[in-house]
């Protein structure tokens, strides 16, 4: 296993602080796979910060730590570095100006797509030994300036 | 023993109690089962909706592998079915019981226990 592939890709990082964070909340403009939209924002926050949404993000944070388990490096170890790397601060400050620009409370929303976006980073970090379209929808859905508020029946709900 | 007849009558009540607690029709269980076992059943259930919400528990979903097993003593078979909202997980199971009798099966919810 070739351990140089680890690790944070500069384009994926760039991407992440160059997008326009939830410009598009609110329309029905997503249209790169099939999602349910949300048109309601405090509908769209309740589903965000639902038990069932947490549930659904641990299943797939099991899924990954599981199917990487052979990995020469501790889980643990990739976490401290990704802390540590300055990565998630940078992209905190574009996503809490995207949530002040659309009239999104921080409060109600920051911990939780803090933690989906750690989770972006960790799922990057391992991409040349795992992925899952979970992932790789939800960053399309940041990307696209909405936000993954839910995820039913193996689709994600978009606000 | 749980024939194929007896599977028929398990799921079919699952789906039935499944069909009522996802429209929270708590009151009305007793009339798709013969016996509640579990004391403050509409309050557990309340909990668990108020836990998920805007989420519901979902009916009865045929992805959902459910386990039927014949109890200890042999006069019962079991079957328990994990509670999902939207296909995702929730952790808790329903337990069903079914006694064997002269006059047929008696249905029972037994518990509702945390996976």
């Amino acid at each position: 296993m070739e351990q140089h592939k680890l690790g944070i890709k500069p384009e994926f990082f760039e991407q992440l602080v160059r997008c326009d964070w939830f410009c598009n909340c609110g329309d029905k403009s997503f249209d790169q796979f099939e999602v349910i939209i949300e048109e309601n924002q405090e509908h769209g926050i309740a589903c965000l910060n639902s038990l069932v949404y947490e549930n659904a993000s641990l299943e797939k944070q099991n899924d990954m730590s599981f199917a990487v388990r052979e990995v020469p490096i501790d889980w643990n170890d990739v976490v401290e570095e990704i802390n540590q790397s300055g990565y998630i601060g940078k992209v905190s400050k574009r996503i809490k100006s995207g949530l002040k620009m659309k009239g999104i409370p921080e409060e109600k929303v920051l911990t939780m797509i803090r933690w989906n976006v750690f989770h972006l980073f960790m799922a990057n970090y391992f991409s040349e030994y795992y992925t899952d379209t979970f992932y790789e929808q939800m960053l399309q859905i940041y990307l696209s300036g909405h936000l993954p508020c839910g995820y039913e029946w193996k689709k994600f709900r978009v606000y | 023993m749980i024939t194929q007849e007896n599977e028929k009558i398990a799921v079919d009540c699952l789906k039935a109690v499944l069909a009522l607690i996802h429209e929270q029709r708590y009151k009305e269980l007793n009339t798709v089962v013969d016996e509640i076992h579990y004391d403050k059943l509409d309050e557990v259930l309340d909990v668990i909706e108020e836990s998920i919400y805007p989420y519901v528990i979902d009916g009865f979903d045929p992805e959902v592998k459910y386990h039927l097993y014949e109890m200890g003593d042999k006069k019962s078979f079991c079957l328990d079915y994990p509670l999902t909202s939207c296909g995702v997980g929730l952790s808790g199971i329903l337990f069903l019981v079914f006694e064997y009798t002269d006059n047929g099966l008696v249905k029972i919810i037994h518990t509702i226990d945390a996976d």
